[in-house]
């Protein structure tokens, strides 16, 4: 049962995510991206992370692409603009991506899985919630306080940017 | 207290958030204050590291070892030598903004964090913390076209490269259950490579070579040598592929380490056709930043080729040819930006005659490149002969051969633009000043790459002893 959903989500994940890239409408494109989205959040629910799946619709179908699409459409991104480069290297594209996608096949299916699994037992993974945020500020302080200092970077970043000043540098002035 | 251990990154980080506030409060035009500050600071986080004890922080996700200590000196050293040049340059931008400053200091905090990571995690996200600081400096003058072409050319490769990354990331985990770099090389012991192993080794090492601007994502790197602001170009070349092969080691001989027979024949061919790629595409360049990014990208494959010999020796080489390679990177981007400063441009024929106007540039220049190309008997030669015979030693007789001819090629096309420098008349007979400060640095950079030429012994037993404990 469990397998079937899996095959149901993968699979329009998958085709979701081609569509993304092959589509001419940005609108549709970041469309498609919130669909794929919603599949991955099914397969962590499949995976019994509850806290995952909902973050993952929260952050990313929410916040990110609502605020894509947005930008997309006030900005006006025409059709043209997007349509013209995606398609001229389309065949060499395809076929790097076949070969590729050959191989990977191929390697995993002469692999098998022989690691243990991970430390979590079943009940561990009934309060999820509170064993990744457990984990979060004790095991992985040290990522999570990079990650805090690259979102910080990020912001500064986007600001530097995009403000227009006119003369040298900000700072007060004299 | 085991947090003590990450004093210097604390100190780097401190240095770049009071840089950040100082912007608001100090008057304008005062620049230069925010360089020697932040060169303080640097020196600071410097005299912390002989002072560092041995071993993990931070839930054993941060290792402070010989190695990652020699790494942050590397990076110590060329972030010194960087704020400098940024000083110099930044007499000729309008709209200058002192963010900078800061944003350089975070992502070489950033380096060091990457120099001692010991978990697939905090190495990914310590990884994309760099990238961002150096997505937003590579675009930083955004009046300039070129520069913003260049930031998104950077920006577009550096995201599909982190998804090879992550995604070589999570097939290692998934093959042996676990992120840390010492539970994978224990997990291996026992566990049989298959292919999902072999699978996620190939799209880490992949995702890799964007940092190093080896091939296949080495497309950026000419466009965005070019067009980023020349103390960009320096901090890429130098500091950012420092940090590239830091993690390699890490990655490739530490955690890695005991199957490699996986990955041995892989990086060779990588390294084979960078080596002929960026060389044989350096020859016609007619912009000496650009010659000098397709140069960097026949140095990885140099590096690379000590990392194909997969012993002691060639991590250790490595670390010697960064070294040298730093000292090189800095001697030449100074008299770039000197250069520029007077004449505007960075095209190889407008430095013909510089020897007449200005010889410690053109000297400086001379010094630089030929160690880059590994002359006799500068720093890079010595660097460039442990490589080779860590390759030999290895039987990778093909890749040195290729090696050695390449490094011919080199040769020959840094020897024409030393050429024209020398030989040839000046359109224009003006000197070009060079400040005392300038000078001084020059001398003693050039001094650094002569030393480590003639007398390499003390620096080669030290980087041969961090070495032994690589694998």
């Amino acid at each position: 049962m469990e397998q079937i959903f899996f095959y149901i989500f993968a699979v329009i994940a998958v085709v979701t995510a081609i569509a993304v890239v092959s589509v001419r409408n940005p609108v549709h494109s970041a469309l498609y991206l919130i669909v794929c989205f919603l599949q991955v959040a099914a397969i962590f629910i499949l995976l019994r992370s509850p806290f995952l799946a909902a973050v993952q619709v929260f952050i990313y179908v929410g916040a990110v692409m609502v605020l894509f699409l947005f930008a997309v459409m006030v900005l006006d991104v025409g059709k043209e603009s997007f349509s013209e480069h995606m398609h001229s290297q389309a065949i060499p594209a395809v076929i790097t991506v076949a070969g590729l996608l050959a191989v990977a096949v191929w390697l995993i299916s002469t692999g098998s899985l022989t690691a243990p699994l991970g430390p979590y037992t079943e009940e561990a993974l009934s309060k999820n919630t509170e064993v990744i945020g457990k984990a979060l500020y004790t095991q992985y302080i040290f990522p999570f306080e990079v990650v805090s200092l690259l979102l910080l970077i990020a912001l500064i970043g986007a600001v530097v940017l995009v403000l227009k000043d006119k003369g040298r540098g900000a700072g007060r002035r004299p | 207290m085991n947090l003590l251990r990450l004093l210097p990154e604390f100190i780097m980080l401190g240095t770049a958030f009071l840089l950040l506030v100082l912007e608001l409060f100090l008057p304008r035009g005062s620049r230069k204050g925010y360089a020697v500050i932040g060169i303080l600071g640097i020196a600071a986080a410097a005299i912390s590291l002989p002072y560092q004890d041995f071993g993990p922080a931070l839930a054993e996700l941060f290792l402070q070892d010989q190695l990652s200590i020699y790494f942050k000196w590397l990076f110590c050293i060329s972030g010194v030598l960087i704020l400098y040049i940024v000083m110099l340059y930044e007499d000729t931008v309008k709209n200058w903004r002192g963010e900078f400053y800061s944003l350089i200091l975070f992502a070489l905090s950033g380096m060091m964090m990457l120099a001692s990571a010991s978990d697939f995690v905090g190495f990914y996200v310590s990884l994309e913390f760099v990238a961002v600081c150096l997505y937003v400096l590579a675009a930083y003058l955004t009046e300039s076209r070129v520069t913003s072409e260049a930031g998104l050319k950077y920006l577009v490769t550096g995201a599909l490269a982190s998804g090879f990354l992550i995604y070589g990331i999570s097939f290692i985990y998934g093959a042996t259950g676990a992120t840390g770099f010492a539970e994978v090389a224990k997990a291996l012991q026992t566990v049989e490579p298959t292919g999902y192993l072999v699978l996620g080794i190939v799209l880490t090492v992949l995702g890799l070579t964007f940092k190093i601007s080896s091939i296949p994502f080495h497309v950026w790197a000419p466009d965005v040598y070019q067009g980023a602001p020349t103390p960009v170009t320096a901090l890429l070349a130098a500091a950012s592929k420092s940090a590239g092969f830091v993690v390699i080691l890490r990655v490739l001989f530490g955690a890695l380490g005991t199957v490699k027979g996986e990955w041995v024949a892989f990086i060779a061919v990588i390294s084979g056709i960078t080596l002929l790629f960026g060389n044989l595409a350096a020859m016609p360049q007619k912009d000496l930043k650009r010659l000098i990014a397709y140069a960097g990208i026949g140095s990885a494959g140099y590096l690379l080729m000590g990392v194909a010999a997969a012993s002691e020796m060639g991590a250790g080489a490595i670390m010697y040819y960064l070294l040298t390679y730093i000292f090189g990177i800095a001697g030449t981007f100074i008299s770039i930006v000197v250069f520029y400063n007077s004449e505007g441009t960075d095209k190889i024929e407008s430095y013909a005659g510089l020897y007449k106007r200005a010889p410690l540039l053109a000297f400086s220049l001379f010094i630089g490149l030929l160690s880059i190309a590994g002359f006799p008997p500068l720093g890079g030669f010595i660097a460039k002969f442990y490589i080779f015979m860590a390759a030999v030693k290895e039987g990778l007789w093909v890749l040195a051969f290729i090696g050695a001819m390449m490094a011919i090629i080199a040769m020959y096309y840094f020897l024409l633009v030393i050429k024209s420098m020398y030989l040839r008349q000046p359109a224009n007979e003006a000197p070009i000043q060079v400040d005392m400060m300038t000078r001084g640095l020059l001398y003693f950079v050039n001094a650094v790459t002569i030393l480590l030429g003639i007398y390499p012994g003390p620096v080669t037993d030290w980087v041969m002893s961090i070495a032994q404990g690589v694998f």
